[in-house]
């Protein structure tokens, strides 16, 4: 699991200048691990643990769900809020909060996972889960810095909106524990709130700045990497 | 594996999972300084 905050967090911490370039790599490939994740280990192992109509109704749930948090509160927040603000005001706080709202169903499939009968699911969906969470929390940390936030509390508050996935991944882990049939709704329910995250939010934030190709690559390099570790 | 190690393993691999988000903006604390620049080419 170690290799999770490794390659989280380490490419962002060696490049001097993260360009716009390599965020959109970055972004890219960790969909592309997060797409693996989903079609190869969560789906399949969903399906072995329960059957078509619990797939299809978990995909659908945790689709809708995201689609109804980003509704009630946009996740984009963070890039359309002009930052550069003299003080941490009230809207600053509500986008951290939105964003901890963001988490939750991400903290939840890390949990359910655990659960599963595949004993390295659980690991592979946190894997891809911190790997997408490290270009996230560096946005959110100069996003703080912009509304004059020391860059300390500004690590710390990224950090924070990140915990609370800890306190979804307990609640997901002993609900899916409680509830026999849960662990196969929970898993196809965790590969729909992913499906959503890549292709709604992940994907788009690659594009629009010249570089779809060299993202492209990035997200299939992500499919090969998630591909590699699963059949180690 | 009992459930109680179960348990164990979730929260550390969550643990580790969440942690990723500060870890992603350590680099805030290494730059020079923020600028515009930097800003509008990032977020």
């Amino acid at each position: 699991m170690e290799i999770s905050t490794g390659l989280g967090a380490v490419p962002v911490l060696f490049f001097k200048e993260l360009s716009h370039k390599w965020r959109d790599i970055l972004l890219a490939y960790s969909a592309g691990i997060m797409m693996a994740a989903t079609s190869f280990g969560l789906i399949p192992q969903s399906l072995s643990e329960s059957n078509m109509w619990i797939l299809v109704t978990g995909v659908l749930c945790g689709t809708v769900l995201l689609t109804i948090l980003e509704k009630v509160i946009p996740h984009q927040d963070v890039e359309q809020v002009d930052s550069f603000q003299p003080n941490f005001d009230a809207k600053a706080k509500l986008v951290i909060l939105a964003l901890c709202f963001h988490n939750i169903p991400e903290g939840f499939s890390v949990g359910v996972s655990y659960t599963s009968a595949s004993q390295d699911l659980g690991n592979l969906i946190a894997l891809s889960i911190g790997l997408q969470n490290a270009p996230e929390g560096l946005i959110v940390a100069l996003f703080l810095l912009g509304t004059n936030v020391g860059r300390l509390k500004a690590v710390l508050i990224a950090t924070l909106t990140g915990m609370i996935e800890i306190l979804a991944g307990v609640i997901g882990f002993l609900l899916a524990h409680s509830i026999g049939f849960f662990v196969g709704f929970g898993l196809a329910f965790a590969a729909g709130a992913m499906l959503f995250i890549v292709y709604k939010e992940l994907i788009p934030e690659s594009h629009g700045h010249g570089y779809e190709r060299v993202a492209t690559y990035g997200f299939v390099f992500g499919i090969l990497t998630m591909l590699y570790i699963m059949n180690l | 594996m009992s459930r109680g190690e179960e348990m164990i393993e979730m929260l550390i691999g969550s643990f580790i999972s969440a942690i990723s988000t500060g870890l992603g903006a350590v680099p805030v604390l290494f730059f020079k300084e923020l600028s515009h620049k930097w800003r509008f080419q990032l977020v």
